[in-house]
């Protein structure tokens, strides 16, 4: 039976301003099972989000539609559990006598549907985990014991049994990242819905904080036969619990199947910028096959390279940075603590020279951003040593001009907008730092084209696309000049193409001279663009050195809690075969190898 | 199983309000919101009243109000929200204070009575111990400064303040000559002034920092209970505590949005008040902007949970009976209001009787 079925379906946002807006979804078709787990996938700005939104019934009964304009919003028709949800039909008006457009369907979806917004605290209506999840009970009415019992349960199936008994104490934002996603996933566990529809549940996890929840809304699928619509740029998470995926650009469908149909092409993936696995992407540029396909998995890679006799991996050398080069960040013995007594970093030891491509990795929590955070000079009160270019952090006159050496672009581009002209908001920094007029505007001007932002320079930032926001962000570092660059998350919520271009330029910022500090949990990102990392756990340093080092070793991955990319876990399986075989990190080394392979066989 | 739960209570120390955070287990956490809200409400009636006992009735009653004050801090202190606001709301409110203070001071000629505060010339040139205090003063500043500018400054302040006391009683002791020059220049206010000026700051303090109290004392479903014992619709006392809860989400945004302005060189180079207001005002349009998309997705949220089609809403944990601390404190409250308004005594003529 289908739960959910869309038939030609278009949608067009109102517009506020007079010019109309174009069509977000363009002509949808696709069913959706009982107990199915379907994936949809796209790049950023496809209309996933608002393709979740009219699954839900959202479209069109929070964002509305002009009375009596409807048919000029609306075409087609979603059906959900068998029934209309929307759909557009002429009625005659009673008052007019005329006939017009109207919406018909389902009014409310709740609680039979449920729908986990992008980021959890946005969608958080109370101040206390207790009432958060017990929310929606309350609004059905359900008796207060029953209302008990279904939230107790909720928490222990997201994994959060443990703050049950102080629930009613603990605030949303005192949650860490994976936390909140569950909490948000257990106020729907608890209504009991029929289908749950996640807009990228996990973009802002580490590595196993993802896996975890993945687990979680697996194990509910199958517990409570939900069935589950997930939007994911994971790859990985799609190809191992999809059944089907729906794959969208411009609001439209470029592909739709089962996982293996769309994963199969590899031309979908490269012209429309979507993610592939590590192991997709090694099957598609070596020619490797598995059955007659591309290898999804990292057994079905392995296997596939074992048919090939003549496969032999060659050892890899790592160029150091060098050892004699200034020491630009240097942190001693360093502790923090925060104004609540919770202890964010624990005697913290390291040194980072000029012109090292650093990552700063760990879980959520482990202390990543408070490092970052005071290395930068926005977090003053901490004990030990910290200098920055060899000046002492912990002189005042000092952390003032530190912004004028580091330059931190955070996670949020949202955060850090401060004026109304793409122009301006480069220059805001420039003048904060009194450089003269004529010299501002080249360099912003220089800014703007390495982010490709040039023919955006008179707009409103405002109304700015999430990756372009995020480029101006690192343009408005950028045009500063800083000696050393901080990047949280510098790829999240990106598409795999607008991550590459920000990683092509962080790693031209990088050949410049300029030392970068990427603070990330995506390691692909990290087996590919960085060749040292810091992995931080709980609050101190577990890890320092070489990143093909610490992918390398399995029990320390284990213990720092990170889950390496499909590249080194094929490595890992490799070599437990061919034990002489080198640790091969992404996919371009293993790329160069496999055909450095086929060519000399030839 | 009880007994890892209470020690899990125990474990948690803070709990979030909607400014800050309050110490859980302390006397204010367990009061009732509705015995807060008339605490503070006629804390605040209190104050008004104090403050504003005219003259011919014996003038305000400034014991009175910094008893109320030391109440109010006392309270602060006992939640453990003092640090907050010592760290944050008590500087911003020093200012208003004292404005409030100098405003009154100065502008308020209607009061009986007038007092010469202080002379701005005594009409002659003292010369003596002051005119010895200069000389001491410039040579000191100018050998530690060699500056002759600052020394002067330094030198005549100091023989200002040697000369000028409001009584003017200068001895052959201490004034060994004069040189008439010039006419007498003072300032006088009305003798009640100082006094109702501190009236009026301590009054206002009260009431700024009672509301305070409430803020960083009280949480979203606080709000939402006792407005549903007040009989007020579930939406209604939603909304009203949704409102408050997004002063908390909007202080988490600003702390952000402030940190990113700090990274973006805002504060490198010293700034004139002027800069740093244009500065504040800048960190509302990433505010302004987070608001708006928060508010629709806050739209989403309630809609997913089934908000609209609620009908019958179950009282989940949200509502909590008064208590006798409680009415014990409204009984005291109410024996204050009834000694001070409706009596019309006043605590300091207790004392100065």
């Amino acid at each position: 039976m289908s739960v959910l079925e869309v038939n030609d379906f278009w949608w067009k946002y109102r517009s506020y301003v007079g010019v109309e807006n174009p069509y977000t979804l363009k002509g949808l078709t696709f069913k959706v099972e009982k107990g199915e787990f379907f994936g949809i996938i796209g790049p950023s700005g496809a209309g996933k989000t608002t393709l979740c939104y009219a699954l839900t019934g959202v479209i069109p009964h929070v964002f509305t539609v002009p009375i009596g304009k409807a048919g000029e919003h609306i075409k087609g028709e979603i059906k959900l559990f068998g029934q209309t949800l929307t759909k557009v039909e002429s009625v005659i008006d009673e008052k007019t006598g005329r006939t017009v457009d109207k919406v018909v369907g389902i009014k409310q979806t709740a609680p039979r549907v449920g729908l986990l917004l992008q980021d959890p605290d946005n969608q958080f209506l109370r101040m206390d985990l207790l009432h958060e999840i017990s929310f929606g009970m309350e609004l059905l009415g359900l008796p207060t014991d029953e209302i008990e019992r279904r939230t107790k349960e909720a928490l222990e199936v997201v994994g959060l049994g443990h703050l049950w008994p102080i629930a009613d104490l603990v605030h949303p934002s005192e949650l860490s990242g994976g936390q909140k996603q569950r909490a948000a996933i257990a106020s729907f566990v608890a209504l009991r819905p029929e289908l749950l529809v996640l807009d990228e549940p996990m973009s802002n996890l580490d590595p196993e904080g993802k896996l975890s929840i993945i687990q979680a809304i697996d194990r509910i699928r199958n517990d409570y036969d939900i069935t589950i619509i997930v939007v994911e740029h994971n790859p990985e998470v799609i190809q191992k619990y999809a059944d089907k995926v729906l794959a969208i650009n411009n609001g439209q469908t470029i592909a739709y199947g089962t996982t293996e149909e769309v994963y199969c092409q590899s031309k979908l993936f490269q012209e429309n910028g979507l993610y592939a696995s590590d192991i997709a992407r090694i099957g598609w540029q070596s020619g490797l096959s598995y059955k007659g396909r591309v290898p999804f998995t990292v057994d079905e890679m392995v296997e596939a390279c074992e048919s090939k006799k003549e496969t032999v991996l060659t050892d890899i050398e790592d160029s150091t940075p060098a050892e004699n080069a200034e020491e630009i960040i240097s942190v001693k013995n360093l502790d923090f603590s925060y104004e609540d007594g919770t202890q964010a970093l624990k005697g913290v030891n390291f040194t980072i020279r000029k012109g090292e491509y650093v990552g700063l990795i760990g879980q959520n929590g482990a202390g990543k951003s408070t490092i970052s955070k005071v290395i930068s000079g926005l977090y003053k009160k901490f004990q030990g040593e910290a200098k920055v270019m060899g000046l002492n952090l912990r002189d005042k006159k000092v952390i003032q001009k530190i912004p004028c050496y580091v330059g931190y672009v955070f996670q949020n581009p949202d955060n850090q907008i401060f004026m109304r002209k793409v122009y301006d908001e480069v220059a805001y920094g420039l003048k904060n730092l009194k450089i003269p007029q004529q010299e501002i505007d080249p360099r912003v001007k220089e800014a703007l084209k390495s982010v490709g932002l040039m023919a955006k320079i008179d707009e409103d930032p405002m109304f700015l696309g999430k990756g372009e926001k995020r480029r101006l962000t690192v343009a408005s570092i950028l045009a500063m000049n800083p000696k050393i660059m901080i990047v949280d998350e510098p790829t999240t919520g990106q598409d795999f193409r607008m991550s590459e271009d920000i990683m092509n330029l962080l790693d031209e910022l990088n050949r410049a001279g300029t030392t970068i500090l990427a603070i990330t949990h995506d390691m692909t990102l990290v087996s590919e663009h960085t060749k040292r990392v810091i992995v931080m756990h709980s609050g101190t340093v577990l890890y320092d050195g070489s990143t093909r080092g610490f992918f390398a070793d399995e029990g320390l991955l284990a213990m720092a809690g990170i889950i390496p990319p499909m590249a080194v876990r094929l490595s890992h399986a490799y070599r437990k075969k061919h034990s002489s075989s080198p640790c091969l990190m992404n996919t371009k080394e293993w790329v160069t190898a496999l055909n450095h392979n086929q060519k000399e066989a030839t | 199983m009880e007994k890892p739960k209470e020690e899990a209570r125990a474990s948690k120390k803070y709990v979030c309000t909607f400014i800050f955070s309050m110490r859980t287990g302390t006397p204010i956490e367990k009061l009732h919101v509705i015995t807060k809200f008339l605490m503070i409400a006629a804390m605040s009636v209190l104050a008004l009243y104090m403050f504003d006992i005219p003259v011919s009735k014996g003038g305000p009653d400034i014991i009175g109000l910094v008893l109320l004050l030391v109440l109010v801090f006392g309270l602060l202190i006992i939640s453990r929200t003092a640090k907050h606001l010592v760290s944050s709301y008590l500087i911003l409110a020093l200012p208003v204070l004292f404005g409030e203070f100098f405003w009154w001071l100065f502008f308020n000629g209607s009061l009986p009575g007038a007092k010469i505060v202080f002379y701005l010339w005594p009409g002659f040139l003292p010369i003596g111990i002051s005119t010895l205090v200069f000389v001491g003063v410039f040579s000191l500043v100018y050998y530690k400064l060699r500056s002759i500018g600052w020394s002067l400054v330094a030198g005549l302040l100091l023989w200002w303040f040697t000369i000028m006391p409001s009584s003017l009683s200068f001895s052959s002791a201490t004034t060994w000559a004069r040189i008439p020059i010039g006419v007498t220049y003072s300032f006088s206010l009305p003798q009640w002034s100082t006094t109702v000026a501190l009236s009026k700051a301590l009054g206002y303090g009260v009431l700024i920092y009672t509301s305070f109290l409430f803020l960083l004392t009280t949480r979203d479903v606080e709000i939402a209970g006792a407005l549903r014992q007040l009989r007020l619709s579930f939406r209604k006392s939603f909304f009203v505590a949704l409102m408050f809860r997004n002063l908390n989400t909007i202080l988490l945004d600003y702390q952000d949005i402030k940190i990113a302005q700090t990274a973006r060189a805002a504060n490198v180079i010293r700034k004139s008040i002027f800069s740093k207001i244009i500065d504040l005002a800048q960190t509302s349009i990433p505010l302004v902007a987070t608001m708006i998309r928060r508010s629709t997705e806050t739209g989403v949220a309630l809609y997913a949970r089934g908000f609209e089609a609620s009908k019958r809403v179950t009282d989940f944990k949200e509502t909590k009976r008064l208590s006798y601390v409680d009415f014990t404190i409204l009984a005291i409250l109410a024996a204050f209001l009834i000694y001070e308004v409706i009596l019309g005594h006043s605590i300091t003529a207790l004392f100065t009787r």
